[in-house]
């Protein structure tokens, strides 16, 4: 799961830093308030209208600070390989290779390793099931058949556009077995709102039993 | 306040041939640059109070779980149209013509260039406001694709009917006009200004209108080439099942989707300068750093526009990261600039100082949050998310908003000529600083908890239920709020309390005319006073104060 | 200082490197072309600013039209004219219309060289007195001469005005519009769209 881990490094930076921010200038400002009424002046606390090196100094601390944030940035963005999530060469069990295809308004899931296709209404009680491996790497081929829609899994901060003709691909890891929600994140149209689908992670004995059976036995 | 007592009765023009020069007419076809500003606020106000209603309407559906106050589609048209107004009809037109009214008047000039092309460009847009509304009264209903209309869902195919047809044509209509005005008030700043009035001497106001109305002019070209390709797609569904147009369509959309945000928000953090410079009753802190900043934001502004599509995989993430990051360095320039002016003045509270005030730590919320979405790692999860609805919120309605408002109440009396009430000035305020707090915070909250954007409804289940109704109760305090307004105006205006030329003390040379001021914004007896600094006024009062010091 | 066409010209200038910082992260042709456009738009811009500023048109407007109701009428025809694109063409031909209606009234609403609006505003004006929504407005009046010697008279002497479109030309643009609505009224009378 390399979206959760990043993302959750990103913003246990993110977060303090925010914070740290917020509560300088919250601080300066009330302190100001308290401090600066026309009833307690009698004269203005300073009366320049600019310091250059003061705030020169400053510019160079916020370029300090934005070079920090870009590296960040550039470095979490490169563990996810630009949104893709691992490598190609990270993939190394072909059995979990998935073509989705989203229309209006359900998902289609087709196995590559065996004929095994899961599909649903997308109403209640008929959401389509994905089933996948524990703790082995998972490629999902997106592609749309009519309009763009959004593939995000909320629990494992990951989001991929799902476009008509074009293909993108994800690669995660799910580490733990169990079942989550997906949902369409990109509006599609009026039922939006019921496009969902769920995950299912189970150990790798019971996934290959799963492909075998072509989809029935899990 | 200042209420005016004893002026001399004026000289009253004789008999005009043509029609009263007060009549529908004479406001309706007029080239005076005030009226054609009043008209586009006065709009742009109607055109937010129908916002808001439909935001409530939206608010009231997600109060509580599966309620069906709206069906879906009904509810698909409502935030497409909240949306669409307030970006193309609110807060743009609303920050463009806040320029229109002011810049002349601060230049020192007597209109705006091209006072009919302006004219013009006003009724395209009202039209174009008109036209998108109307989609409401036909058989399939107003445009429900989203205010940013995504191709192939935009299409004919999968969204029949003429509401999207009428969406096009009034956000071609108002996105011409908005140009337009644009370019006629960057001429009048740019080429138009009184003797004395050097680029330099600009207030900090008018070079935020600069700064933004150079965007308008990059960016909004390519708004009219994206709903053009938008209306080729109607005709002809098929263009938008080659890829190379879907992705195409959200470059050149993004193109002007970004940069509109920043036009959105510079001129109202420019007149937020000008009320915290005001009531600080100092000189603005960092003048030329703050322009430079502004400049310098502007156009970073216009590099950014990929990082609405991260998740596409068909964007450079890193570069639209890098630009979006930087954006940092001009907004820290600007925050320690207004922090400055605080910390270095002598404060007073009227209401559009409260609201100046409270936009300093909710705007700082929604720009943090911008640089988090601004982090590709992050915005994988955060992307259409009600965090990025959060995010955004904060940015306009907390931010850009409050800093309408401190607009509104601080040049109100300048341009009616009536001071608004400062008691329901401050219960509007106070409303909206909880009300907006309420509403929007909660929704960071449901963000990181997968609520998606634009569902109507959601399952008890879900867990979403107490931050929904927070939010709610909140929008219906903003609701409250907007009434309290909407009495304070009619308040003033109906049992005035007169305002003389400068009411607030003011820096620029808009307070050295009468309020309202007369046609051609000075005369002999209020005429252009000597400039030599982006603060006129405040010089002059400085010089006499010496002069009376001197003497004593 | 003269910073006006300098700011214009900087701000496109800087939006250019931005665009070619692009390059070094290999985006696709289409947004790093938008981006090229959109800084040549606001070049562009920059260098119309330039020149009007060469050719002397910087400084206080003096020369004042007196209404506006033909961009009225252009901007309801052009907005008819779009529309249209909802409900079928011959919308757009009465859109055509308008315009035709705005030409006409465009004519004589800016104020000869020389003249000013009523009431006399510009240097010895009267004021807006009593404050009241009530504008004694630059949008009706008749034109007063000036005296010679007056201030309102800026240094520029101001452009002739356009000529006139010919005749023919005119006659042409007619029969066009006369044949299509035409069209128009039949198509209408027969169902069709």
């Amino acid at each position: 799961m390399p979206f959760r881990n990043v993302f959750d490094e990103a913003l246990s930076v993110w977060a303090p830093i925010a914070a740290a921010v917020f509560f300088v200038v919250s601080v300066v400002l009330l302190g100001a308030i308290a401090l600066n009424r026309v009833k307690r002046r009698e004269k203005l606390p300073f009366e320049a209208s600019k310091n250059t090196p003061v705030e020169l100094g400053y510019v160079v601390v916020l370029g300090i600070i934005v070079g920090g944030l870009v590296f960040g940035s550039f470095l979490w963005n490169s563990r996810l390989h630009n949104g893709v999530g691992l490598a190609q060469a990270q993939v190394t069990t072909p059995a979990a290779r998935i073509n989705v295809t989203a229309y209006r308004w359900c998902w289609d899931f087709n196995y590559q390793a065996a004929p095994v296709h899961v599909t649903g209404q997308c109403t209640v009680g008929d959401f389509p099931t994905v089933v996948v491996p524990a703790g082995q790497p998972v490629e999902f081929n997106l592609t749309s058949d009519d309009v763009i829609h959004a593939f995000w899994l909320p629990d494992f901060a990951v989001k991929r556009d799902v476009m008509p003709d074009h293909v993108n691909t994800l690669r995660l890891v799910f580490p733990h077995e169990g079942r989550w929600r997906g949902r369409c994140s990109e509006f599609c149209g009026t039922h939006h709102v019921t496009m969902d689908f769920f995950v299912r992670v189970v150990s790798p004995e019971q996934y290959q039993q799963f492909l075998h059976s072509g989809g029935t036995a899990v | 306040m200042t209420a005016t007592a004893d002026r001399p009765a004026p000289v009253e023009p004789v008999a005009s041939p043509g029609g009263e020069p007060g009549s529908i007419v004479g406001w309706l076809a007029s080239t005076d640059h005030k009226r054609i500003g009043l008209l586009t606020l006065g709009t742009a106000l109607v055109m937010m109070v129908v916002a808001g209603g439909l935001a409530l309407t939206i608010r009231t559906q997600l109060a509580q779980p599966q309620l069906h106050v709206l069906t879906n589609d009904r509810y698909d048209q409502f935030f497409t149209i909240h949306g669409s107004l307030m970006i193309y009809m609110v807060m743009t037109p609303f920050a463009i013509g806040m320029g229109l009214y002011l810049v002349p008047l601060q230049i020192g000039a007597p209109n705006v260039a091209a006072p009919r092309t302006t004219m013009f460009s006003f009724w395209l847009y009202v039209t174009g406001a008109v036209v998108m509304l109307s989609g409401f009264f036909t058989d399939s209903g107003a445009a429900d694709h989203g205010w940013y209309a995504y191709p192939p869902l935009a299409t004919g195919r999968f969204t029949p009917g003429q509401g999207v047809d009428l969406w096009i044509v009034g956000v071609a209509l108002t996105g011409l006009g908005m140009l337009i005005m644009a370019g006629t008030v960057l001429w009048t700043a740019l080429l138009k200004r009184a003797p004395g009035v050097t680029m330099l001497r600009l207030p900090v106001f008018s070079w935020s209108v600069v700064a933004s109305n150079l965007m308008v002019i990059g960016a909004f070209p390519s708004l009219l080439a994206a709903v053009g390709i938008l209306a080729i797609g109607r005709v002809r569904p098929d263009l938008f099942t080659h890829n190379a147009w879907n992705i195409g369509y959200q470059d050149v959309f993004w193109f002007f989707g970004h940069p509109v945000v920043y036009v959105m928000f510079f001129p109202y953090v420019g007149a937020i300068a000008e009320v915290i410079a005001t009531f600080a009753g100092r000189k603005f802190f960092g003048y030329k750093f703050f322009v430079v900043s502004q400049l310098l934001f502007a156009a970073l502004s216009m590099s950014v526009w990929g990082h609405h599509m991260f998740t596409t995989g068909q964007s450079s993430n890193y570069y639209f990261s890098l630009t979006s990051i930087a954006l940092v360095i001009p907004a820290g320039i600007e925050y320690f600039d207004l922090l400055a002016t605080l910390v270095g003045g002598r404060l007073r509270f009227p209401t559009a100082m409260l609201f100046g005030l409270a936009f300093i730590p909710q705007f700082l919320i929604g720009g943090l949050t911008g640089i988090m979405a601004g982090t590709p790692a992050l915005d994988y999860q955060i992307q259409d998310s009600y965090f990025l609805v959060a995010h955004w919120h904060y940015t306009l309605a907390a931010g850009s908003l409050f800093g309408l408002f401190a607009a509104v109440y601080f040049w109100f009396p300048k341009a009616t000529g009536r001071m608004l009430r400062e008691g329901l000035g401050k219960a509007h305020f106070w409303l909206w600083f909880v009300g907006t707090n309420l509403t929007f915070l909660p929704m960071f909250w449901l963000g990181f908890h997968g609520m998606p954007r634009r569902i109507p409804t959601y399952l008890p289940a879900d867990g979403f239920t107490t931050e929904n109704l927070i939010s709610s109760i909140g929008a219906a305090l903003l609701g409250l709020g907007a009434m309290v307004f909407i009495v304070n105006v009619a308040e003033s205006l109906g049992r005035p309390r007169y305002a003389g030329a400068d009411p607030w003390q003011g820096h620029t040379l808009e307070w050295a005319t009468s309020s309202p001021p007369p046609t051609f914004n000075f005369s002999a007896r209020y005429p252009i006073p000597p400039v030599h600094s982006y603060a006129p006024l405040l010089d002059l009062r400085r010089e006499r104060e010496q002069v009376r010091s001197a003497v004593e | 200082m003269k910073l006006s066409h300098g700011v214009v010209g900087a701000w496109a200038a800087s939006n250019l490197v931005l665009a070619l910082v692009h390059l070094a992260f290999r985006p696709r042709p289409l947004p790093f072309f938008i981006y090229i456009g959109g800084s040549a738009v606001v070049a562009g811009f920059g260098l119309a600013v330039l020149l009007a500023m060469r050719a002397g048109h910087d400084g206080p407007q003096r020369r004042q039209p007196r209404r506006a109701s033909a961009a009225v009428v252009a901007a309801l025809g052009a907005a008819m004219g779009l529309t249209g694109f909802a409900y079928g063409w011959w919308l757009s031909v009465l859109g055509v219309y308008l315009l035709g209606v705005a030409a006409w009234r465009v004519r004589g609403e800016r104020l000869r060289p020389g003249a000013r609006p009523w009431p006399v505003a510009l240097g010895d004006a009267q004021p807006a007195d009593r404050p009241a929504l009530v504008y004694h407005g630059s949008s009706i009046g008749t034109a007063v001469p000036v005296p010679a010697d007056h201030p309102a008279h800026g240094p520029p002497p101001p452009a002739p005005p356009a000529p006139e479109p010919s005749a023919t030309v005119r006659r042409g643009i007619l029969l066009v519009l006369l044949v299509s609505a035409a069209r128009a009224i039949v198509n209408v009378l027969k169902g069709r769209r």
